[in-house]
This record gives structure tokens, sequence and C-alpha cells, in this order.
């Protein structure tokens, strides 16, 4: 190489030096922002996506419609294989995950409660805490012990350890109480732009502070059967009961529009698309006998006929009317566990209560989250098992009646005379004032005040019709903590199996098994030797 | 630099050009031709041609690695054809490697094969990396369907990286390009496939070539012009159905007894035993007409929905060039049709090189444009097919426009619609466009110093319409249709009038997807050669610069007001679906690679690189994180060479062994960040509420590439001058650090977490032994094997607890990667067993199995074990050639099975008769000595045997809710291709043979035999429902397997 060419190859060498040095500068490289998602958020828009997701889990195909099954709500048509894990009663670790969603809404309210004040919005916590409590008390009720104290924290601890159930049932009382003192010392905005993002109760913190207390009502009066916790019951009933109880139904309605994706999530996932076109989940979730014979041998037509459609393949015309003409319908359940004789044909399906196809108020109203009727039901049960309760909580019987007369309108203003707003504050409604009053008059037990010999069991029944619809989870809640014992004499009602059935009575399942992803990534924790839903029953449940 | 300006100076200074090719007339590029005492001196090309300005009164001197040198003297003459003797101590190869340099074998501390043009287009598939399988040891060539344009997965040395890409770089004419290039490449344009099997073999391309790589070098220009035409024509047939049912027809669960459970309508098949009596299936029709069939089987039936499937493929290609200049130019048209009836598929391919030198300049142009289009069924025909009981005539109900009983409103299944109506009316329109080029400029700044420029670009352009056709069904289907001549009293389900599907309309949609993509890459390299004495240098400094970019859009709708009317107008709503996603990253590094050799028989080689990458780029992120070194080394050492030693039967000797440590950047860009969603309908334009939720899918921020490295040793024999040639590797790979997205505890509150974890060991070793058994005037014999054993082990998953990393699942199977086994990993749920004597236990209560909770792990999904052989028998004009290879050590999943047991349309399901049975070889617990004993008397219960035990999805003991019914083996023997071709002796045929300088015909199989072990009654083991890292999972989804047999005709002038 002479120096010609030392020199060419010196200049080539520095020039490709001075290319690295330029294009490995940063700018080149960053170019790595992404165009198609949001990388950041603020607190108020998580909290109505958070808001939202809450009172949608409680009607998913798992939460609603297993657990409904089990409570006697819901069957399978037998033209259509699946569904057979409920109604058999045989459910692996495979089948079911109940708890990934409720854990990533709970996730959500975690981020709220962190961002808040840095944000300015502080007020939004208490909120986020007491939705947590929901979804915290909802998964206890499934699973028993969950993660409760290291759980929520993503990357800082990947593998929550497992809490005690009671223990987490007796903080979500605690994190109640001090979200209601919180909340009565605070001070609240009240422009619109802001309270708009509340779409449970637009910032009404008296609202809010009733939520709280009914939601805690409802926790204490899960442990109403076990008979050790009356004393701890009635105390922390009386420590608060001055705040007063949920007097309106609970519901959201973001905006749901006739059109794909924005459809009233009940409608969407068991009625129809936005087309009109139905789904499969209407063909084949049918109501169960056990539901339909109640409100049939109850003379109970207003409700039946709001509740459930007649049978047939796809009844969904016409919408019912009262005086009832239900005389032209029949309507069916599925008997329980049914294997064959329950076609599609042959069986009703859920009810112009949500699935009224093609209407318009029906595509876009309203979903429920928490009733009046089960706000005054609480009210009753408690008092009926503890007078003492009486004087904070009122007369039973007036609220016994006032839960099915709030029902009733419930279902008319769902059903027959439409109307949003009517909804929320459960406002008169002819013909279900009068259906009431008729229903109510009826000299039957479990109907009529006067004539149930068990006014506790009368109590159950009618929020366990309450809940259809709204929520399987809790129905099947209050079946275990107060059914199939003698001892405590609460078969409130039964879930009889059908002959033909595939399954065994007194199989019945008492929760949830842990999904297959816990045993696969968080192993160390997870409690073994629960392998089957009759395993272990949760703490409230003392009659197994 | 005298050469330089002495060039003119002489009077007879002239140019001569020649071709210098092996004693059997291969052409040889890389040897050097150079003037006698003289720095001129040039080398010659891919067609072994050369041109060189010399003398009349000068010598040439050729000299090639590998081959005895030779002096010429010019003389008079212009024009050369020289013929190089093998200098038979060293391996004759030539090796195209990383940036298309050539090196020959023996300078090569690491392990490559080549495969020639005639290897690759010997069984006539016309996608080139279908043309690889088994060709190679360490390389494997997944098919995973036999669809009309399918895209097989090249993988070398199996895989390392869990949820990475594992499959091999493609690099073309020294541009790396992306792998589905191989899909759409006419392979009659390769002139030569170099593989680098992995390691340090392609270091220089970075983190791109941590999978091995496979580099292409297409055809250039000859100095003889050449004009080819070839004409392809095949047939393609099912090769095998699994095996069905002839026993039982329509019915299901309705009633106590086998005759109790038919119906006319039914999709199962667990109705009673066939009796020939006459039965009707369906409901009657508004004309009073309605069907009868012979209540039998019908042979064939399942066999008559698949057609006989035709490929018509036409090549056409002219080559040319002088002293200065080149060109080649080709034409590829094929057109074929599958055996799914409609299913069609074209594709046109036009390739353009040419190259031209202006004094110490060489630029070269490199183009391929190619377009196709396919049209096929959206639907899963294959599925709706088995629920076609086996005693319906069903090419009755092809015609279904003209022949009564085959559209909706009067098709007999009240399950699912006539498959060959939901194949009609449910398509997918695919038109594609890809673009490849590059242009070089080569500079010779002096005879040792070279510099090189190359950019090069890949483009695709996908566009697809997918549309379902909207139906309305009649009045009379839906309210009034019945059935007749069955006892209504065994219908407890279906009373009522018309059908249940006709209940509610077919709604139809339309979707239009629109995609591209860009590539761009850019090297600028010097390369400088030098020897001194004994020792020789060959260096590399260069810059490389990539970017790719990507944009989708898709539009769609739900339902359709008319038929057969596909535009959006047409929306029955007026409302659409649209997405759209745009993409980008970008890539920098420089390289520095070197070679030094000592006496030409010991030779080491380092490499190393640096790079800058985007996807691990954010503002304030640490440096180290988003930018990497990798290296490596290898030597080579030429026994004989070395020691001067001499024998008869061993004639090369060499050794080798290298080392290399490298990064997988493989992820793609923007997932850095946790991002946040609308929540579930979010927004919301009435009230003009936004909702938000937070991804469930959180990045460590220390993400950085995975880690990747490779020892490698092996050798290279050559025997009896080289007509034995043995090449034996062992490697091993230890992927670090690998990027997962790793599911975790949703009680964290997020679902899955990006990190840096696992750790996977992955090691092997192949061999291939090529032999030339036979050669003389007339006959020649080669025989080659090629053997290869891989597996590894996932040594680390994230954390304790973590135990496996999900890749698929149903409710009967997991694929996962887990601790301690080879992925991907299957487990299926299955029934319980003594664990004493692994005897299946029964409930007596039912004389069923208990099914076990968990899955039971049953296996890897990818073949431990793959062999070979290769056969190419000549003899005067003909030649034959046999592919034939076994994979094995795997095993497959087999969906499919679930679906034939849920329609009863399985064998295996008649194997007790529909009837009761002790189910053999079972244990059930004895209540009162608490032991397992010996089952021989719990007989299945007759509802349980005929469809409760099989076909039940509502059983959760069923077989056909029971994985291990379904997996099997996934080993196989098939015999790929065989092919008898001649080859006119066209000298024989005068005047004729100076016009048409070639004819070949050639009669030709592909894939004509599949032997398979007894437990897979399935289908081909190969198939699966992804090319990703997760295969070993076939459905439906993929058609049944085929054999092709066709012709060529090939004439060159």
């Amino acid at each position: 190489m002479n120096f010609l060419n030392n020199k060419l190859f010196g200049i080539l060498t520095s020039l490709l030096l001075i290319i690295f040095a330029a294009t490995s500068c940063k700018k080149f490289l960053d170019v790595n922002t992404d165009p198609n998602n949001l990388t950041s958020s603020k607190v108020p828009y998580i909290m109505t996506g958070a808001l939202s997701n809450t009172v949608r889990i409680q009607i998913t195909s798992n939460v609603h419609v297993v657990a409904g099954t089990w409570s006697g709500f819901y069957g399978h048509s037998t033209s259509y294989t699946g569904g057979g894990n409920e109604k058999t009663y045989v459910v692996t670790n495979t089948q079911f995950d109940w708890m990934t969603t409720i854990y990533d809404n709970i996730y959500d309210y975690q981020k709220v409660i962190e961002r808040a004040d840095a944000e300015g919005v502080g007020f939004w916590k208490d909120p986020a805490v007491i939705m947590q409590c929901y979804d915290y008390a909802r998964l206890v009720d499934i699973y028993g012990d969950v993660p409760f104290t290291d759980a929520v924290h993503d990357l800082s601890n990947l593998t929550p350890k497992y809490d005690k159930q009671e223990d987490i049932y007796d903080s979500l009382i605690i994190r109640l109480d001090n979200a209601m003192a919180s909340m009565q010392a605070a001070s609240w905005p009240t422009a619109s732009d802001v309270t708009r993002q509340d779409i449970l109760f637009g910032l009404n913190k008296t609202d809010w502070i009733h939520f709280a207390n009914t939601l805690k009502l409802r926790l204490l009066l899960h442990q109403d059967f076990m008979g050790t916790r009356d004393a701890y019951i009635v105390s922390n009933v009386q420590s608060t009961a001055n705040l007063g109880y949920l007097d309106k139904n609970v519901v959201i309605q973001p905006g749901y529009a006739a059109t794909s994706g924005k459809l009233n999530p009940y409608y969407s996932l068991y009625g129809f698309d936005e087309s009109n076109t139905v789904t499969t989940n209407f063909r084949y979730r049918k109501m169960n006998k056990v539901i339909i014979d109640w409100l049939k041998i109850t003379h109970d037509d207003y409700r039946l006929q709001g509740l459930a459609w007649p049978q047939g393949t796809i009844v969904t015309s016409p919408l019912p009317t009262w005086p009832s003409t239900a005389s032209s319908y029949t309507y069916k359940g599925v008997p329980m566990g049914a294997g064959s004789g329950a076609s599609n044909s042959t069986s009703s399906a859920m009810g112009p209560f949500y699935i009224q196809r093609g209407v318009t108020s029906s595509q876009t109203g309203p979903l429920v989250l928490f009733t009046l009727a089960e706000s005054k039901f609480l009210q009753a049960e408690a008092a009926v098992k503890y007078p003492a309760l009486a004087t904070d909580l009122g007369d039973p019987a007036t609220n016994y009646n006032d839960g099915v007369h709030a029902h009733f309108r419930l279902v008319g203003n769902m059903c027959y005379e439409v109307g949003a707003g009517n909804i929320i504050n459960n406002a008169g409604n002819t013909q279900a004032d009068a259906a009431y009053s008729a229903y109510i008059a009826q000299p039957i037990a479990n109907v009529n005040w006067a004539a149930s010999s068990d006014k506790l069991r009368a109590i159950l029944i009618q929020k366990w019709v309450s809940f259809v619809h709204i929520n399987g989870l809790e129905a099947w809640t209050d079946y275990r903590k107060s059914s199939v014992t003698s001892e405590n004499g609460h078969t409130f009602y039964s879930v009889p199996l059908d002959p033909r059935s595939q399954v065994g009575i007194g199989n019945e399942p008492v929760r949830m098994i842990y999904p297959q992803i816990e045993f696969t990534t968080n192993g160390n924790n997870v409690p073994k030797g629960i392998d089957h839903i009759q395993d272990s029953p949760i703490f409230w449940d003392v009659n197994n | 630099m005298l050469f330089f300006i002495g060039g003119s100076a002489f009077a007879q200074e002239r140019t001569v050009s020649g071709r210098v090719v092996t004693t059997d007339g291969t052409p040889l590029q890389g040897i050097t031709v150079q003037v006698k005492g003289t720095h001129n001196a040039v080398a010659t090309n891919s067609s072994g041609e050369f041109t060189l300005t010399t003398s009349n009164g000068s010598t040439i001197v050729l000299t090639g690695v590998g081959f005895q040198s030779q002096e010429i003297k010019v003389g008079g003459r212009s024009e050369f054809t020289i013929v190089l003797q093998s200098n038979t101590k060293t391996l004759e190869q030539v090796v195209v490697t990383a940036l298309g340099i050539t090196r020959t074998a023996k300078e090569i501390g690491y392990s490559t094969a080549n495969i020639s043009p005639t290897e690759i287009t010997e069984g006539k598939s016309f996608n080139l990396g279908e043309a690889l399988t088994n060709k190679v040891a360490g390389l494997t060539v997944y098919n995973t369907s036999a669809g009309v344009n399918s895209s097989p997965r090249i993988v070398l040395r199996g895989i390392r990286s869990m949820t990475g890409d594992n499959t091999a770089l493609v690099v073309l004419d020294g541009v790396p390009v992306p792998s589905n290039t191989l899909t759409y490449l006419n392979p009659n344009d390769v002139q030569d496939i170099s593989i680098m099997k992995g390691g340090q073999a392609a270091t220089l391309y970075g983190s791109d070539g941590v999978n091995g790589a496979i580099i292409i070098t297409t055809k250039k220009g000859s100095k003889r012009p050449e004009i080819s035409f070839s004409n392809s024509y095949n047939v393609e047939k099912l090769a095998y159905l699994p095996k069905f049912q002839t026993e039982n027809g329509s019915g299901s669960a309705y009633g106590a007894d086998a005759q109790e459970d038919y119906h006319p309508a039914e999709n199962q098949q667990y109705g009673p035993g066939f009796d020939g009596s006459i039965r009707f299936p369906g409901r009657v029709q508004q004309d009073g007409s309605f069907l009868t069939f012979p209540f039998s089987y019908i042979p064939g039936m399942h066999e008559s929905f698949w057609n006989t499937g035709h490929t018509n493929q036409s090549d056409f290609s002219y080559r040319a060039g002088n002293d200065k200049s080149n060109i080649y130019t080709s034409f590829q048209r094929v057109q074929t049709n599958g055996i799914v009836p409609e299913d069609e598929y074209e594709r046109n391919s036009f390739r353009f090189n040419a190259s031209n030198t202006f004094d110490r300049l060489t630029i070269s142009f490199d183009a391929t444009y190619t377009w196709d289009k396919s049209n096929k069924t959206t639907t899963d025909y294959y599925f709706y097919t088995l629920n076609v009981p086996g005693w319906i005539p069903i090419t009755d109900f092809r015609d279904w426009k003209n022949k009564p009983f085959g559209d909706p409103n009067s098709y007999f299944n009240d399950y699912y619609y006539n498959p060959f109506w939901m194949l009609d009316n449910n398509r997918s329109f695919g038109r594609n466009h890809y673009f490849n080029g590059n242009i070089t400029a080569k500079f010779k700044i002096t005879n040792e110093l070279n510099i090189t420029a190359r950019v090069g670009t890949a483009n695709t352009e996908f566009q697809a319409t997918s549309s379902a056709n909207p139906w309305t069904f009649s009045q009379w289907a839906s309210s009034y249709a019945y059935m007749t001549g069955y006892n209504e009293d065994y219908d407890y389900f279906l009373t009522g009038l018309g059908y249940n599907k006709a209940k509610s309309v077919i709604p139809g949609g339309l979707g239009e997807s629109y995609s591209n993509g860009n590539r761009i890459n850019s090297d600028l390299f010097l390369t400088y050669n030098k020897k001194f004495n004994n020792f020789s240098l060959q260096t590399i400094l260069g810059n490389n610069i990539q970017v790719r970019k990507s944009k989708n859009i898709g539009v769609s709708t739900g339902a359709l007001a008319f038929p057969d009317f596909f535009n959006f107008v047409n929306s029955e709503t007026g409302l659409y679906n649209g997405s759209n996603s745009i993409s980008e990253q970008r890539k920098t590094g420089g390289y520095a690679d070197a070679t030094a050799g000592y006496k030409g028989f010991l030779f080491i080689h380092g490499t190393a690189r640096h790079d800058w990458t985007s996807v691990f780029y954010k503002p304030g992120r640490k440096a180290d994180l988003y930018q990497y070194t990798t290296w490596g080394a290898d030597v080579s050492f030429s026994l004989l060479d070395a020691f001067h030693y001499n024998n008869n039967i061993l004639n090369f000797a060499k050794i080798r062994a290298s080392f290399n440590k490298n990064r997988n950047d493989n992820i793609g860009p923007y997932q850095l960040d946790q991002v946040y969603n609308f929540a579930s309908g979010f927004p919301f334009s009435s009230t003009g509420l936004t909702g938000m939720s937070i991804g469930g899918t959180l990045p460590f921020s220390t993400l950085s590439a995975e880690k990747v490295t490779s020892t490698e040793v092996g050798t290279e024999l050559g025997f009896l001058q080289n007509r034995v040639m043995l090449n034996v590797s062992y490697y091993r790979q230890i992927a670090d650090q690998q990027i997962l997205t790793a599911q975790v505890s949703p009680t964290t509150g997020i679902q899955n977490i990006l990190t840096n974890a696992a750790r996977v060991n992955n090691h092997g070793i192949e061999a291939s032994l090529k032999t030339n058994l036979i050669r003389n005037r007339d006959w020649n014999l080669n025989v080659d094997f090629n053997w290869s054993y891989n597996t590894n082990k996932v040594t680390t998953l994230y954390v304790d607890g973590f135990s496996s990393l999900l890749y698929q699942s149903n409710g009967n199977l997991n694929l996962v990667a887990e601790k301690d086994q080879m992925f991907p990993y299957l487990k299926v749920t299955s029934f319980e067993r003594d664990s004493a004597t692994g005897k299946i236990i029964i409930d007596p209560s039912t004389g069923w199995p208990v099914k076990a909770s968990g899955l039971m792990g049953v296996g890897n999904t990818m073949p431990k074990t793959t062999f070979g052989t290769n056969l190419n028998l000549s003899w005067k004009g003909f030649t034959l050639t046999g592919n034939i290879e076994y994979r094995g050590g795997y095993v497959i999943y087999n969906d499919l099975g679930e679906d034939m047991m849920f329609s009863g349309t399985t064998a295996i399901s008649t194997i007790m008769h529909r009837q009761q049975f002790v189910w053999p070889n079972s244990v059930y617990l004895d209540a009162s000595s608490n032991k397992y004993v010996e089952n021989t008397n719990f007989a299945t219960s007759q509802y349980a045997a005929t469809y409760n035990g099989f076909g039940d999805l509502s059983n959760g003991s069923s077989l056909v809710n029971t994985g291990e019914s379904f997996y099997s083996s996934g080993d196989f023997w098939k015999l790929r291709s065989l092919s008898l071709s001649y080859n006119f002796d066209m000298a024989k045929y005068g005047n004729i043979g100076n016009v048409i300088k070639g004819i070949t015909i050639t009669a030709w199989g592909r894939n004509l035999k599949t032997w398979l072990p007894s437990d897979n009654w399935f289908t081909d083991p190969e198939f699966s429902n992804t090319n990703g890292n997760s295969i070993g999972i076939n459905t439906t989804s993929n058609t049944p397997p085929t054999r092709q047999w066709g012709g060529t005709l090939r004439v060159t002038f």
C-alpha cells in the first residue's frame, strides 16, 4: 500500500465515522412514541371508565349468569351445546376466571387514589375507595381468601399474598366508615364539567354516602346467619345508621346509543346487536324454571311479563301490556341441570326488562348497579333479624312493602312505561302501582307480610326476585348464606333438579375455585386443596 | 498506480474475455485472473466470466482457492473458455457470506451450506421457502398448511426466543429483506443460496442475523445470450382424510335409545345405525317437496367435498452481456386452483438485474416486482363438511342456485348451512404488490481497497376485501316448514313449525383492508484485502442504516341490505367500524470484520458490530438500553495442508470453532409504555363523555435486547477425491434475558409484564454426508444424507411460582413454554389414572372415566430429530431425483379430532359400535377396601356410550372434552419429491441444435406418500394453525393434505 492509498483509506475511514456520528444521534432514533395508543390519561377519565366497568362486570356471563344459574334465574336451552360446567356443577380451574376483570377494575381505582392529589382532584379518592370495597366484597363472596393488602401494586409486588376473608371483610367496613367520614368533611366541586364524569351520582355527596352506607349494610348482613357476629353487626349498623341509605336506584347511562359497541351492554351481550341480529346468548341463555314457577304461582304476571319472554325461539314482540294479555302466551323455564327437554322454542328467553329487540329505549337504556328495592329489603332484613335496629331503620313491614313496590316500579319503568329519568328516582307509575297493590294484597306466604309466618324468608325471597337481571352474584350469595341447612330454617327457595338432570342433588356449588392463572403465576401463595366448587364455603356460609 | 496510466501507452492493448468453468462445466465465481507480472487483475463473476484489458504478448494467470492455478498465453485470441482442475486437497466451494462477500470454504470457521439452482427447482415448487425443505441439515421448513398460497416458516437450528422471531434472516443480493420475500420470489431466478446456520455466520448483520441467514444470490447476465422458456403443469389431489365412521347417521341425545335419538335435521351423527331404510332429512317445502334418501353410508362421501387442484406455471428468462455490462430478466406466471372448491391464486413475477462497469466503478441494479391475487373462502369449509351426515349425497347440494334444498331456506340441517352455500357466499379477495430492489455501486480504489455503497428497498402493499352475503329467509322457512315421516313423539325439542335458524336473517357483511410496508436498508463499506508473504488479510469496515415503516387501514360493516352487492353504500345500518395504525422503527450500526490467514491453512476471523435501535429508545432512557455491541470470532484449520499430509483416502480435513455474543432486539416499536385504552363503549357522542381504562401490560423500565451466546465446533472431511464429504457440527446457544410478555397474577392489577427474564439453552448436532457413488461417462449417482438433532430447555422463567408462559389454549389444552421443558410444550386435559398402575380410573356409577383436575404434560411440539436423504441419479440425458424426509421426537394436537368427535364423524366414535362397554384396562375405587381394583363389570351406561360420553360438549368428562383423546405423535416419513427428466443432447440435431440450445422434459411429483404412526389418525402433522412460535396445533382451518403430480418442459435458445 503506497502513501496515496494510506491517505485515501484514512479519509474514507473518517468519512464513515462521521456518518455513524450523524446517524446514531438521538434524533434519528426518536420515532418510538406510540401513534396508535394513548400513553397517559387524567384521573377523571380513569374514574369514569372504571365506574362503567364496575357495572359491566356485574352483568358478565360469569359473575351474573353462572351465579344466576346457581340461584335459579337462568338455564341453557338444550338445543345448544355449552354451559355444561354450570349445568353439571363440574368445574375445573381452567374454565372460569372471575378474578382478572375485577382486579383490573380495582387497579384503575387504585391509580385514581394514588394520583388524585397530585392532579389536584383529591375528592375522587373517597368514591374510588368505596368502589374498591364494592369490588373486593365481590371477590370474597366468590373466592373467600384473596389478595388484599398486597394486591394491585403492579411491578412492586408481582406475587401478592392471600389475606383471610374475614379480615378483608372487616377492613372493608372500616374503609367504608372512613370514606363516609371523610366525605362528610369534604367540599366537592359542583361545576358540571367536573361532576359529569361521575356517571353514578354526578358528584352528589349525599348519594355517595348513602351508597357507601347501604353497601356496608349489605356486607354486614352477609354475616347475619353466622350467629357469632350479631353484636358486631348491630353496633356497626348503628354507628352510621343516621347517615341514611339509598333512596334511589343506582344506574349508569353514559350515553348508550344504537351503534356498534355503544349499545346498552346487557342488551348487546344477551340480546341483539346494532343490526337487530340475535346473539347466540339470547338463543341459549334461558330463564330458569325456579324463578318462572315462583312468579307464576304467586300470580305475579306483571313482573313475569317484564322479566321473561314467552316461550319461543325469538319472541320479542309485542311488548307486554297491562292489564295482562299473558293468557295468550306461555312462559316456561329450563329445569336446573336439564340435559335435554328444554329446546329453544319451548323455553322463555331473558325478558323485556333489558331486551326488547330494536326498541331504542332498550338499546340505549340505563344499566342498573344497585336497586332501591335492595336498600329497602336490607333495612327490613336487619330489623327483623335484630329488632333493636328497628328504631334506626324503621318498621320492617314498611320497608318490606316499599321494597316490593320499588321493584314493581323499576320493572314498570324499564318495560311498561319507559323513561330513563323515572328509573333513577323510581318515579310513580300507575300500572306498576296498581299491579303492586293487587299483588301484595294476596294472602300468600312470602308475598303478603301478614300472611308470611317467616318474615326473614319473605324478605329474602322478594329480594331474590329483585335481583333478576340485576345481580346474579348477590342472589347466589343470599342463597348460600341462608339456604340448605335445616337448623337455621331458611331454605328460602330451593333449586330443584330436573329428573333428567346430569348432576346429583347435594352437589350444589358453594364457591368458585381459583383460576388456573393464579396457579401458574402466583403458585406459592394461592390456597391449595380447593379443587372443587363444592369445597370450602365462604366464611359467612355456615350451612355446609 | 502505474498500470493506470500505462494502459493507454501500449499500442497493442486489447480486451480479452472468457469464461472459467470446472471440469463438469459449472461456472466458477471469484477466480482471480491476473496479467502476469502486473497488478492488473479481475475476478470472475457469478457466471464465471471475466473481461480484462491486456496486450498480445502477455500471459494471464488464473488462481482460485481450491483450484490448481493455470497460466495461459493470450496470443491473438480474445475469447477463452478455461477449465480449471480442482485442487483436490481443498474444498472447491465458494461461499457467498454476509454482505455478498465471497469466501472459500476453508477460510470459514462456522457452518454453512450451499444449495444449487438445480436442487431448488427439482421439486418444481413455485414457493422458494417450500423448495428449501429437506435440503440442508439444521434447516427446517415448516409447511403449515396445504392452502393455495401458504407461507412456510424457516428455522435454522431450532428456536431460541420464546416470544420473539426465530426465523432466519433473508438476504437478497446483499440486502436484508422481509422473510415473506421467500413466498413471492421466483425460484428460477436464484443462482445460489448460502445458508449461514447461525451464531457467528451472520454476526455482521448484528441482531438481525441472530437466527442465522439465508443468503440468496440471483442470476445475472451472461456473455452468451440465452433465452429460456419453460412451462409446468400439475394436478393436486386429496392425499388422505381422517378415518370416518360408517355405522351411524343423523341424531343426538333425544331419546332413551338409538332409534329415538334420530333426528332429520341434526348435524351430529349420534343417531341410529344405518339400516338402508328410506328416511326424510330436513323439512317439507312450500311446494310440498321433501328429500328422501336411503339411510346408509355413502362411500366416498367425505372425499367428494374436495376438488382436484391445478397449477400452471410459465417461465421466461433472458440473459445477455458483454465486456462491461450484463442483464438478466425474467417473468413468471403461476395460476393455481386448490382442492377447496373455488379457491384460486395467481402470481406474476418480474425480475430485472443489470450491471455496468465504467472503468473502476461497477454499478448494478436488481429489482423484483411481483403482484398476486387470491380468491378464497373465509368460511371454515372443512368444519362444515364434518357436519354433513354420511348418508347425505352432498354433491346434490352443490348447485344450490339452481337446484332445490341447497340454499338456507331449504337445506336440511338445523345447525350448519350447506357447506357449498357457505363457500360461495363468504369470500375473501386479496391483491398484493411486492417490489424490492437495490442499487449497488462498487468502486475500486486500488486493487486491494474497494468501497461499496448499496441501497435496498422492500415494499409491500396488501389489499383485501372480505364479503359475506346476506340472506333473508322466506316466511315458509321461518314459520311453516315441517318435518315428515318422522315420529313426532321422539321430538322433545324441535316441535313447532319452521327452521330454528330461519328465525333471524343472515346479516352478511363487508370488510376492506389496506396495508403497506416499506423498508430501506443502506450499507456503505470498505473492503481491504492484502497478502504479505505467508499471511493474508481481508477486512471490512462499514455502516448500516435501516428504516421500516408500515401503515394499516381497515373498514368494515356488519350487515348488508341487498345480496351480491359489495359496497359500503349497501350497508343496512350505515355504520362502519374503522381501524388504522402506523409503525416506524429505525436502526443504525457500524461494523468491522477481519480475516487473517496463514499459509492458506489457518484462518482467524473476527467481527464486531455496534447498533443503535429505536425500538428501545425513549427520551431519557439510558444509552446502554438502546445500543449494544455484538461480536464473534472463529477459527478454521485445514489439517492436511498444515501438515503436508497426503494419502489416497482422506484428501481434505478441516476443523473449525466459533464463538459469538449476539443480541436479539426482537420487539416491535412502541412497547416501552403502558397504554390507556378507551373503556368499553367510550367515548359516547350524545353525552361527550370519555372514560379510560389502564392497559394490562406494563413494561419494565430496564427493558433491553436479549442476549444470545453461541458456540460451535465442527469438522469437514473430504474422502476419495471429495467423492465422499462429511460435515459435522455441534452447537450450543444460550438465549438469556429473553423479552417476555409474561402473564402475571391478575391480583397485581395488571395481567402482563414485558421484561427481560427467561433463559433458554438450545443445542444440537447436525451432520451431512454427501456422496458421489458413481461417476463415469454415462452414469452419475449422488446420494446425500442430512441429519440433525436439536433440543432446547427453558432453564429460567420469570420468578418463583411463575412456571409457564402460555402460547395458546382451548378448554382441552395449553401450549406453553414451561420451566425445565423443551418449548413449545403441550399439556392436555386427561382422565385420572391410578398412580400405581397407570390405568384409567372409572366411576362405578356411570362406568365412565373420571376426569383429572389440572393438565397432563405430553411433550414438545417441534421435532427433535430430522433426517433427509436426496438422491440424484443420471444416465446419459436422464436424471432421476428423489427426496425423503423424516421428522420425529415430538407431539401434535389435532383439534380437528375434537370437531369430529363432536359431530360424531370420527371412526373412533364407533369403536364400541355405540354400545355399552366396559372401559378397557380400567380400575375403580373399591369402597370397602379403599383400593383400586380391576374393572371387569362396570359398563358404561347406554346413554354415556352413545352420546354423552363421546360427543357431548356439556359433559365435562366426555371424550370431546378430554384433550388426551386428540394428541398424537408428530413423527412422519415423507416422500417429498420424485422427478425424472430427460435432457436432449442438442448437438445431435444439427442446425436445430444451433438455434435451440437445450430441451428438458421432466415428470415429477410432490408429497407423494406420507407414513404416519398409528396414533395419528388425523392429518398431516406438519400442519399448524399458526406459523409463529406456537406451532403444533392443527385445526379444520388446515385443509387436508394433498399430493401433486406434474410435468415440465423447458427450452433454451
